[in-house]
């Protein structure tokens, strides 16, 4: 079972950067808290301006349309934003929170009634397929074909990226819903307007391309990991039960230390000194997430889970103009599932691990399971 | 066990339940204390909540008080619980703590009389509070 070792402790104690090597450029990663937040709300010295380049390393290899909104700066932003938020709001509705309980409810049963399941395939990538159901509003039916798409989209398991099937998908599904509007993503992409026009399927597609990448391996990676933490420690099992009041704080704690995604990226329009170190022109600077949410000089204990921690200032979901659109998503799928196993299970035990390892030439990170085969037993009422 | 040992079982259950004691059911409630706050939206709408208790961002979740989301169940990372406090209550509401003050540094609608709710917590003192609701960011 992995601890929680932080893999930029060290580097963030001596300097507020850690030069990193991606696509064999060197990037500096911005390490400290309150410099990832300034740096995050400074979109004009750190752009997002970047088709394919701000996800590090990049995406360029693995899909073909820019990410709206996530890759364009305000105020455009703001309005390419505002045409998918309605969605994004989603899960703050009663009826479809109750979907996403009621699939919470449904997947644990069943591995309740099972010998063992695998989490990461039997339980987390059906719980993220089907939620994002409901997120965009269409067929259930739908997550049939998400869930083949395995954890991450673009790299899964295999080595092949199912980036450029998905993006074919999607334009399927947006001329499907051109030929039967409803109350859809799809539909409502097609009809939007944005600066007195229609979308162009180039956008439409970057629209599609995050809905699908951004909240898959995220969500999944989140939902085993704490799993896996409930196995290790039953105790907090109980102390959830004691007052489900808790369950709010304890997701965030949950948030703020396995936070999968290790950092984001952003593009110096123009040469840069970032902390020392000259960013050229069109070169990147890395947004460091994991480490912000580590910083000592904020959180006491960084690295122990304290699940009461408040206040809890981290930056799981970024931080500012593009902080993450599925947060409202996320935090209910995670405050449900705690519910969910706090109400039926009594005891998770973990039989099998392959842990998922970010391995890059400048750190190794552990960000979630390929495999975490677990048997699941139930409260007695 | 007798009578009022269950009683006070029940509400004990009750308020650990995260019910809280809004409803009147704490019995170690002071009877005549009935701490009252006014959140006043950005549209101008007053919203009036008797029996105030606990933290102030999940009263004004719980009362749906436009413009106070608490996106973050109060752990201070989202800053979307944002209000002004008013001159004649800013002693006995107290600074914005150094977490807090960090958090609202980033707020363009951060004001010298900035407060999150997540970092209130209502008491007896604070009867008859008013707080005006910021602005998104």
């Amino acid at each position: 079972m992995s601890d929680y070792n932080d893999p930029f402790q060290e580097a963030r104690g001596k300097c507020p950067i850690h030069v990193g090597t991606f696509d064999g450029e060197k990037v500096p990663m911005i390490l400290r808290l309150k410099d990832v937040r300034t740096a995050a709300k400074d979109s004009t010295t750190f752009s997002s301006d970047a088709p394919l380049r701000v996800p590090i390393p990049s995406e360029k290899d693995v899909r073909t349309v820019r990410q709206y909104p996530l890759e364009v700066d305000p105020p455009v932003h703001a309005e390419y934003r505002k045409i998918v938020e309605p969605f994004f709001l989603r899960p703050k509705q009663p009826d479809v929170l109750a979907k996403i309980h009621g699939l919470i409810d449904s997947l644990l049963n069943k591995a309740l009634e099972a010998g063992s399941i695998d989490a990461v395939k039997d339980f987390a990538i059906p719980l993220q397929s089907y939620a994002l159901t409901y997120l965009l509003n269409v067929s259930e039916k739908e997550a049939e074909l998400w869930v083949s798409w395995g954890i991450h989209v673009f790299k899964d398991g295999d080595g092949k990226s199912k980036g450029p099937f998905m993006e074919k998908y999607c334009q399927q599904m947006f001329e499907a819903a051109a030929e039967n509007p409803g109350d859809d993503f799809f539909s409502a992409l097609n009809q939007a307007e944005f600066q007195g026009r229609l979308l162009t399927m180039e956008e439409k597609l970057g629209y599609a391309n995050i809905a699908f990448a951004g909240g898959r391996d995220t969500i999944i990676h989140t939902a085993t990991r704490i799993i896996a933490y409930f196995a290790e420690h039953p105790e907090a099992l109980d102390w959830i039960r004691e007052n489900p009041a808790r369950i709010n704080l304890a997701s965030e704690e949950f948030f703020r230390l396995f936070i999968p995604l290790t950092h984001i990226g952003r593009v110096c329009p123009v040469k840069t000194d970032v902390h020392g170190f000259e960013v050229q022109a069109e070169g990147r600077v890395s947004l460091c997430w994991s480490s912000a949410n580590r910083d000592p000089e904020v959180f006491d204990e960084p690295n122990e889970v304290k699940l009461d921690r408040k206040p809890n200032p981290h930056v799981a979901f970024g931080f500012g103009a593009h902080n993450c659109l599925g947060a409202h998503h996320a935090r209910a799928i995670m405050r449900g599932l705690i519910k969910a196993l706090s109400e039926k299970v009594s005891d998770i035990e973990v039989l099998e691990t392959t842990e998922l390892v970010e391995r890059e030439p400048d750190y190794t990170r552990m960000v979630g399971y390929e495999l975490l085969r677990t048997k699941f037993t139930k409260l007695s009422s | 066990m007798c009578a009022i040992e269950c009683y006070f079982s029940a509400a004990e259950a009750w308020n650990e339940s995260g019910h809280g004691t809004r409803f009147g059911h704490n019995p170690n409630e002071k009877p005549n204390v009935m701490p009252k706050v006014t959140f006043i939206t950005q549209e101008g709408k007053s919203v009036e909540i008797e029996n105030a208790d606990g933290c102030l961002v999940e009263v004004a979740v719980e009362e749906e008080v436009e413009g106070i989301a608490g996106d973050c169940g109060g752990a201070c990372s989202c800053s979307t619980c944002h209000v002004y406090v008013p001159k004649e209550w800013m002693d006995r509401v107290g600074p914005a703590n150094e977490t807090e003050k960090d958090t609202l540094s980033f707020n363009s609608h951060c004001q010298p009389n900035s407060r999150l709710t997540c970092q209130i917590e209502m008491t007896d003192e604070l009867d008859g509070l008013v707080l005006q609701v910021a602005p998104n960011d």
